[in-house]
């Protein structure tokens, strides 16, 4: 029996994980938030301390194989953002193929703020170039982006106008799945000391958290866990009412978690039992 | 079109999920897809954002406007550039190495320094700040902010101990992350008379802007030091001061800096004035964060010295070593369960957008 279950075929494990996932997403299972991390309360907590008016520039270094994780996270930052009337920029520094993910999120959530583009938010797009840009972009933002996404040059984009390089931005957010953030942190806070946060991946989260505790960013959002704590915050304040893909992913996740933690016990129980027999008998 | 974009994804998507099974055609098809869509597409972003849309563009705007300098060093850019293809021609391939240098040179150049101050000396500093963590102050204040006691009240202790707050001052605790933080905002002008560009490019601090933050309600210690981040768009002031809060155990001394953070706020030109806002923020470290800092500095002397080869790992340093071993193994075990999250994600984003774009198909 042992030896029978220690060959099962793992595509059974694969019909485990799908019935455990499936079922839970079209159930739509409840599960309530119990705490949030120090990190994502950080960052919620710096950006809830922004007056009206201040900038936040959100970079999407992430493409869509990680948009599962860094998409819901980017969805409830501009609620909070928009909410707080703060002025949002958009750009995608390391990765193309994220545009229009973000553009789209941008307009759709701006809509449902009652927020316009050029007054209230901009979206600027990708640049080829990597290091130099981020250097640049101290300096003069025209210079690394001259036209948005829409081919609109800044200068006819009228929160730009004030806008000139970091000086005018309160809080830079990179959400990524590559290796930008040690480039933001070595570069951008490391040279002008700008404010930093950021949103990445559950794979990436462990090697960041380094950069929390020495103060070099102020808040960080690890994975789908991320979104779905940021979500529970926006909505505890009344920022927005709609409910985000994180707590609904973070409800799947939750039941997957119990189901792998159960796999691994009893594959574990399986093999120390199959282990004594083996011994047993020789 | 969108119905046509939601069949084309379902359909690849289900196609990459088939080689749970195993392997077979359609997952093949979705795989060269992808592979090709990627390249193709990378491709063109390449060729029309980083050659057209920086390069060529430029250089033509250079050509047309007749600037010469610019015109020349944007051809000699692409020059420098086009000799990376030099390593195909045999004969002159060892030009290859004038691109590669400069590129080299640049990088290293702006990496060791940030990555030396960024990577090594903030992460060792925040390893061993122990002066941070030895007030004894931290449940005394908690207590206090945490008993509901009013913000006029506390900013007329604080106003006692010699700091002065604006009454729009918040004074709030940070339950959650075990902080509590003083945030205040002045907001006042000055005229480019009494702060001049000159005065604080020098490292001390202008009278001018002494006068300003002692009009505005705050007094300065004579220990005030000015850092300047970038000639006169930013800079930061710091005033290290000891404050006395009078509260149930006597003398508080608290030992962490305040730190003054200015920002300068583009304004129009004509108007000649700068408004500042001046931030005030304080932290104060709780509990769980003392612990979790002697944990993270028992962790990394144990973790070093388990890679430290030049001693034998017995005695004294091979019990070290094994309890390095152990802060190893959960570091592992924290990076493995984060991964199987993030990959545990991804299904979980295909699989709710499976959910909601079949019923979307029919209608739903």
């Amino acid at each position: 029996m042992i030896q029978k279950l220690l060959s099962l075929d793992r595509r059974w494990i694969f019909l485990i994980i799908a019935v455990v996932v499936f079922v839970p997403a079209i159930l739509k299972i409840p599960v309530p938030v119990s705490t949030i991390s120090n990190s994502t309360q950080q960052l919620y907590d710096t950006i809830e301390g922004f007056e009206p008016g201040e900038v936040v520039m959100i970079s999407l270094d992430y493409g869509p194989s990680s948009m599962a994780e860094l998409q819901p996270q980017l969805t409830a930052l501009l609620h909070h953002c928009f909410a707080k009337d703060l002025r949002v920029i958009g750009i995608n520094w390391a990765v193309f193929d994220s545009v229009l993910l973000g553009q789209n999120e941008f307009d759709r959530v701006a809509r449902l703020h009652g927020k316009t583009y050029g007054p209230d938010y901009c979206y600027l797009g990708y640049k080829p170039g990597g290091l130099p840009n981020l250097l640049d972009m101290g300096k003069d933002i025209s210079s690394v982006y001259p036209k948005d996404v829409h081919n609109k040059s800044l200068t006819d984009i009228p929160m730009m106008k004030a806008i000139k390089n970091y000086d005018h931005i309160s809080l830079v957010v990179d959400l990524a799945s590559v290796g930008s953030p040690p480039f933001w942190i070595n570069y951008v806070y490391g040279r002008f000391q700008q404010t930093l946060a950021l949103g990445v991946t559950g794979v990436m989260i462990s090697e960041l958290y380094p950069a929390l505790d020495a103060g070099q960013i102020v808040g960080i959002l690890p994975g789908l866990l991320g979104a779905a704590e940021y979500e529970y915050l926006i909505q505890d304040a009344n920022y927005t009412m709609e409910g985000g893909d994180g707590a609904t992913g973070m409800g799947i996740q939750s039941f997957l978690h119990v189901a792998l933690i159960l796999i691994i016990v009893f594959c574990n129980i399986a093999f120390f039992i199959d282990r004594r027999n083996r011994s047993n008998i020789a | 079109m969108a119905t046509l974009g939601t069949l084309i994804g379902i359909a690849l998507t289900l196609c990459v999920f088939s080689f749970l099974y195993k392997d077979n055609p359609f997952y093949t098809f979705a795989e060269h897809l992808f592979v090709g869509l990627a390249a193709g597409y990378s491709i063109i972003v390449q060729i029309e954002d980083g050659f057209i849309g920086t390069i060529w563009q430029r250089l033509e705007l250079s050509i047309h406007q007749g600037k010469t300098t610019e015109m020349m060093i944007i051809l000699v850019a692409i020059c420098t550039g086009l000799l990376f293809f030099t390593q195909f021609i045999p004969d002159v391939s060892w030009l290859v190495r004038i691109p590669f240098a400069i590129t080299i040179g640049y990088g290293a150049g702006f990496a060791i320094p940030y990555t030396v101050e960024q990577d090594i000396f903030k992460h060792v500093y925040s390893t061993i700040r122990f002066n941070e963590t030895q007030s004894s102050l931290k449940d005394n204040i908690t207590d206090l902010l945490n008993q509901g006691e009013s913000t006029a009240d506390l900013q007329l202790q604080f106003k006692d101990s010699g700091l002065v707050l604006t009454p729009k001052a918040e004074i709030k605790t940070l339950k959650a992350s075990r902080k509590w933080e003083i945030r205040d905002r002045l907001q006042f002008t000055i005229n480019d008379s009494q702060v001049n560009q000159d005065k604080l490019n020098q490292k001390e601090m202008p009278d001018g802007l002494k006068l300003a933050f002692a009009k505005a309600g705050f007094e300065l210690s004579p220990t005030t030091k000015i850092k300047i981040w970038k000639h006169d768009h930013r800079w930061q002031i710091t005033d290290n001061r000891t404050f006395d809060l009078r509260r149930l155990n006597g003398k508080l001394v608290l030992d962490e800096q305040w730190v003054y953070t200015v920002k300068r706020e583009m304004k129009p030109k004509e108007t000649q004035v700068e408004v500042l806002n001046v931030y005030v923020d304080f932290f104060h470290r709780g509990g769980w964060q003392v612990f979790n800092m002697c944990l993270i500095f028992v962790g990394v002397i144990c973790t070093l010295t388990y890679f430290f080869f030049s001693v034998e790992h017995r005695g004294v340093v091979g019990g070290i070593s094994k309890v390095g071993v152990i802060f190893i193994m959960v570091g592992f075990g924290a990076a493995f369960g984060n991964t199987v999250m993030g990959r545990v994600s991804l299904l979980i984003g295909r699989v709710t957008f499976l959910i909601k774009a079949i019923p979307s198909l029919f209608g739903g």
